[in-house]
């Protein structure tokens, strides 16, 4: 084990990716020579050369098409779209071309390529850079979407994409790469679509993903001091989506606060809602609670910001509310 | 004969509930007995039950599409659709009961609502634990948001009640624990034989005193409960007493059946929760032989048709086995998957087809009421073991019944059992 | 001249262009009599682009293509009764029925494939490229990616970033625009105050020329020496096939916006009578005819075939897929 920042465990599986697999290469803006706004990708052109760590063009709709096709071709490329708010540029990449390829195509092709980038709101970045965007990306069939909350599994999930076959879009949190933990040596891997107990509880499920979770367990350290023992769900990947898990824990706490820092409107926080019902319906001793960002563009200002993001006072809330 | 269809014998076993998938015969149909008169679902299975006497379909009680609990009454025959049949008084020839029989559950649609069509507020939890209960929520006032039923109002008033406990998952929030109150009735404890699980009770519970708080227990390795590391019969009481002990009792009544019973006796002299009586069907460690073939056979069953020839050898008259209980059993492995482990305990408790367990120390030294049951034609432990027990303990011989009286004779065991607890409640 | 095709080269095209119109024809009957769902694009008129273009790629070389791509995909090799089938929505379709005439593609035949989101072909093929320039560094190979779409296509924002990235990169790329003058209803003119869009090839520094697209010889020499560049490692060009769309945008097009005068110059301009008139002096009309019949018994074979295919039964994927079906 060893103490790593969430920024430096990303690094450390593509490099090692790199490293193990040479039809792995990385493009994005900025990636190559500065090492990428938020420095996930330092030093690794001095180490893989320009082929395999490329500095694009802003150019993220043909970008995206283009890791679509070149992981058609025999490569792994690994994308990086620095805000998510971008998505949106990439989505007819995702939906019209990567989504449908290996289905429409009767399974001749596969698609071994990563989009990474980085979303959420808390550092002041305005409308246009602050979104989570997980259901825009977690509404497309065929894309697998993970959404790593630790430094942890950061790794283990990057490395495991890396290797999958099949498109993979990689959350990351602006506000998580400078979050510290324990990181397994040697060769990490995470399972995709598995989630995890974050905390054990009894009365009460808090599912959550990337920073939420974080805020999660503040919530439920104060919950604990009320008397209510909350279990938090990390879901890590957001699609496929570990049904098991959630109906395992809402089997055992009867109630359910579901969290998403995405719009609360057809939001992913909505799905996990539906996904309840339809498949522990008789387990629920209260209506599901949702927490989200309110349905508004991100405002600057920090009390502005602060009010319409979730937090751990209002996933507490929400779950004192299920418990009333 | 009675005039109530019930599931008892067509699919009882194993199951917390079956659906109704249709009746065979409209109202004022005339039948007779073994006519098929409705076809219910249970894990996935149809069963087809059959009219237990001549007459006509009196009342539709259980609708196509309901789901009901094990013990409901689906229908009545009577004479006539004018007159339905009259109860008979004596609990060994009926039923329960009404108020011990699990009333017929409404299909989920109309689940919410209550029998005068008013909506009930009530969460899914809620109405899922009074379904089992048997319990009519339209009474209760909820607790929770806007006088919403949830699920503590549903324990509470299965206290007060003094409903079976063990159907009810305990769900309790932290404030709602807080509140519960603490049981003050002394529960009536059922251990089940080996192989078997609680559902082995589901032909015995109807006709218990209704007012007594029954825990049907799962020994280690057996229906939902984990298996031990090391399986012993030591491990299994001090297990169920562990069980025991989370319900807050300070005393109890045991009735344990083949290897329940010896556990029962083990436990008998525990420091923890008072043993008050001791009710032991065709006990385990009163001597060597047991049937090996049978332990071997049942064990290594893979299907219905390698696993009857086995479950026959449990009884006295082959008819009397639940219909459709091989596959249970065989469901249950597969679902539980507790094959291996109960290969294991056998290895353990019984090597070589050679009883390895002794409980006759434990009952020399039990001052309480203490009956044993055995039927005379029980094929897996000679009924002979009973015959060097002490002076103190009544013994019951029936004549017809095999290894499993409490399903053979389930209301006549279920008076003995009373009988017992009965004579300790007044000692 | 340099890469000029072969007198059985011209006589192949001559053959697959032939089939490609016979094609597009029994097409035409199939739609009418409802043996095909949905729009069917037709290429009548342009089947030297598609032909010509591709006459010279071999199976590792990838082709994207666009919504009208018949052509491109016999072109590139594909079976007619595969693609008969696809279109009739068989089990035995190029990709068993889910794909359908707009969206085909055979990973064998290098064809990746029909594409019905306009302009979307051009950054896939571009795509294709970066992972084809890789390889060949690995292995010394020479293979080439290659991007057929047209004048409406040209207009997107994706046509811009894609060349750009191409000869940034020095990408083994030919874009091929098979300028047919029309975006559905659209006349090119309404769309680009530029007529010969080749002239933007300088804007990204690399080389442009513009052919004429009905003459497949003319077209098969122009893209032949763009794929040379290309394959020498020395990267994109930019190949303009004037070209013009003899039917309307798709058989649900009731017409009326082309007028009668361009169409009847472009008709006496049909690039098989071209063909053939160019093969006039070395090959007997008899044995002309001898193989455009040949060519059209073939598709007749195809349909009829297919058409006593089964249809196929649904599955939720192909082997290895990631989709994932609710409450599964």
């Amino acid at each position: 084990m060893a103490m790593m920042r969430y920024a430096e465990a990303l690094r450390a599986a593509l490099r090692e990716e790199m490293q193990r697999d040479p039809s792995v290469w990385l493009m994005g803006e900025d990636i190559a020579v500065y090492g990428g706004v938020f420095k996930v990708s330092r030093d690794l052109l001095e180490e893989f050369g320009p082929e395999r760590v490329r500095d694009t063009p802003i150019s993220e709709q043909t970008l995206t098409a283009m890791a679509v096709t070149a992981a058609m071709a025999g490569t792994r490329p690994v994308l990086e779209i620095m805000y998510a708010d971008f998505l949106p540029l990439s989505v007819d990449a995702l939906m019209n071309q990567a989504s449908i390829y290996n289905y429409i195509w009767n399974g001749q092709v596969t698609m071994p390529f990563v989009l990474r980038t980085q979303g959420g709101g808390g550092a002041g970045a305005g409308a246009q850079h602050s979104k989570s965007l997980d259901a825009l990306v977690a509404h497309i069939p065929g894309i697998k979407v993970v959404a790593p909350a630790t430094a942890a599994d950061a790794k283990g999930l990057l490395k495991a994409a890396i290797r999958d076959d099949h498109p993979v879009v990689f959350l990351e949190h602006k506000l998580l790469y400078n979050s510290r933990d324990e990181v397994p040596d040697g060769d990490h891997l995470v399972e995709i679509g598995k989630a995890r107990i974050a905390r054990a509880g009894s009365d009460v499920s808090i599912i959550a993903s990337s920073k939420m979770v974080v805020d999660a367990l503040k919530a439920a350290d104060e919950l604990a001091k009320e008397g209510i023992s909350a279990e938090v769900v990390d879901l890590r990947t957001l699609r496929p989506l570990d049904r098991d898990t959630i109906r395992a824990s809402i089997a055992k706490t009867h109630h359910a606060v579901v969290v998403n820092e995405g719009w609360r409107f057809c939001g992913y926080a909505a799905e996990l809602s539906a996904t309840i019902m339809e498949s522990c319906f008789d387990e629920l001793d209260a209506p599901v609670e949702r927490v989200a960002t309110h349905d508004i563009p991100i405002p600057y200002s920090e009390p502005l910001e602060s009010t319409v993001l979730p937090d751990a006072a209002k996933i507490a809330a929400a779950a004192r509310r299920a418990l009333a | 004969m009675s005039g109530d269809i019930t599931l008892a014998g067509g699919a009882g076993e194993y199951m917390e509930s079956a659906t109704i998938v249709s009746w065979s015969v409209a109202l004022g149909d005339r039948v007779r007995a073994g006519d098929v008169v409705v076809v219910v679902e249970t894990a996935k299975a149809a069963t087809e039950i059959e009219a237990g006497r001549d007459g006509v379909l009196s009342e539709i009680l259980a609708p196509e599409g309901a789901e009901v609990g094990i013990g409901a009454v689906l229908g009545r025959i009577a004479d006539s659709l004018a007159a339905p049949a009259p109860q008979p008084a004596s609990p060994d020839q009926s039923p329960a009961p009404a108020q011990e029989t699990q009333p017929v559950l409404a299909p989920p649609a109309v689940a919410a609502t209550s029998e005068h069509g008013r909506r009930i507020n009530i969460s899914p939890l809620a109405r899922r634990l009074a379904r089992q209960a048997g319990l009519d929520p339209s009474g209760l006032t909820g607790t929770g948001p806007g006088g919403r039923i949830k699920s503590r109002d549903i324990e509470r008033a299965l206290l007060a009640r003094g409903a079976p406990e063990d159907q009810v998952p305990v769900a309790r929030p932290a404030q709602a624990a807080a509140q519960a109150p603490a049981t003050s009735a002394v529960p009536l404890v059922l251990i089940h034989g080996f192989g078997a699980n609680a559902a082995a009770w589901n032909l015995l519970r109807p006709h218990l005193d209704g007012a007594r708080t029954v825990l049907t227990l799962e020994l280690p390795g057996h229906g939902r409960a984990p298996a031990l590391a090391a399986p012993s019969l030591e491990a299994f009481a001090e297990a169920v007493l562990g069980q025991v002990e989370e319900t807050g009792a300070q005393e109890c009544d045991l009735v344990g059946h083949s290897l329940g019973g010896a556990v029962a006796a083990i436990l008998s002299a525990n420091q923890s929760v008072r043993v008050r009586s001791l009710t032991l069907i065709a006990p385990a460690g009163l001597g060597p032989e047991i049937d090996g073939a049978f332990l071997s056979g049942f064990l290594s069953a893979r299907t219905p048709e390698s696993l009857e020839p086995w479950l026959e050898r449990l009884v006295g008259d082959a008819a009397s086995l639940p219909r459709g209980y091989a596959q249970a059993v065989l469901r249950e492995r597969e679902r539980f998957g507790v094959a291996a482990t109960q290969a294991a305990i056998a290895q353990h408790l019984f090597p070589d087809g050679t009883q390895a367990i002794r409980i006759a120390a434990d009952l020399r030294r039990f001052a309480g009421p203490l009956k044993v049951v055995w039927g005379r034609a029980d094929r897996i432990i000679p009924q002979a073991h009973q015959n060097d027990l002490p002076g103190h303990v009544a013994c019951h011989r029936l004549d017809g019944v095999g290894h499993m009286p409490h399903v053979e004779a389930g209301a006549l065991v279920a008076r003995l059992v009373m009988q017992c607890v009965r004579s300790a409640a007044m000692a | 001249m340099r890469n000029s095709p072969t007198i059985e080269e011209q006589l192949e095209m001559l053959r697959r262009m032939v089939a490609v119109r016979h094609l597009e024809e029994r097409l035409g009957e199939l739609h009418k009599a409802g043996k095909t769902r949905g729009p069917i694009h037709r290429c009548d008129g342009q089947e030297a682009v598609g032909i010509g273009a591709t006459a010279m790629l071999d199976d590792g070389d990838l082709l994207t293509s666009t919504h009208r791509g018949h052509a491109h995909y016999v072109g590139k090799g594909v079976g007619l009764h595969p693609i008969v089938a696809e279109i009739l929505g068989r089990e035995t379709g190029a990709c068993a029925g889910r794909a359908g005439h707009m969206l085909i593609a055979d990973m064998k035949k290098g064809l990746l494939g029909g594409n019905a989101i306009v302009g979307a072909g051009i950054p896939a093929a571009t795509g294709f490229a970066v992972s084809l320039q890789m390889k060949n560094r690995a292995d010394g190979g020479s293979r080439v990616a290659m991007c057929i779409f047209g004048d409406g296509a040209a207009q997107t924002g994706i046509c811009h970033e894609s060349m750009n990235i191409a000869a940034l990169w020095k990408l083994p790329v030919v874009f091929v625009l098979e300028h047919n003058q029309y975006g559905l209803t659209a006349h090119h003119s309404t769309q680009s105050s530029v007529q010969d869009l080749s002239v933007r090839a300088a804007g990204y520094g690399m080389p442009g020329e513009i052919v004429d697209g009905n003459d497949a010889i003319a077209v098969h020499r122009a893209v032949g020496a763009a794929v040379e560049r290309a394959r020498r490692g020395e990267g994109p060009s930019l190949v303009e096939a004037k070209t013009y769309r003899m039917v309307g945008f798709s058989t649900s097009d009731v017409g009326g916006y082309q007028n009668d005068e361009d169409l009847a110059v472009w008709r006496e301009r049909d690039p098989i009578v071209l063909a053939r008139a160019m093969l006039a002096d070395s090959i007997p009309a008899e044995r002309l005819d001898a193989i455009a019949a040949e060519a059209r018994s073939e598709v007749d074979a195809a349909v009829e075939r297919a058409l006593n295919d089964p249809l196929p039964t649904f599955t939720d994927h192909a082997p290895s897929a990631p989709y994932y079906v609710a409450g599964a």
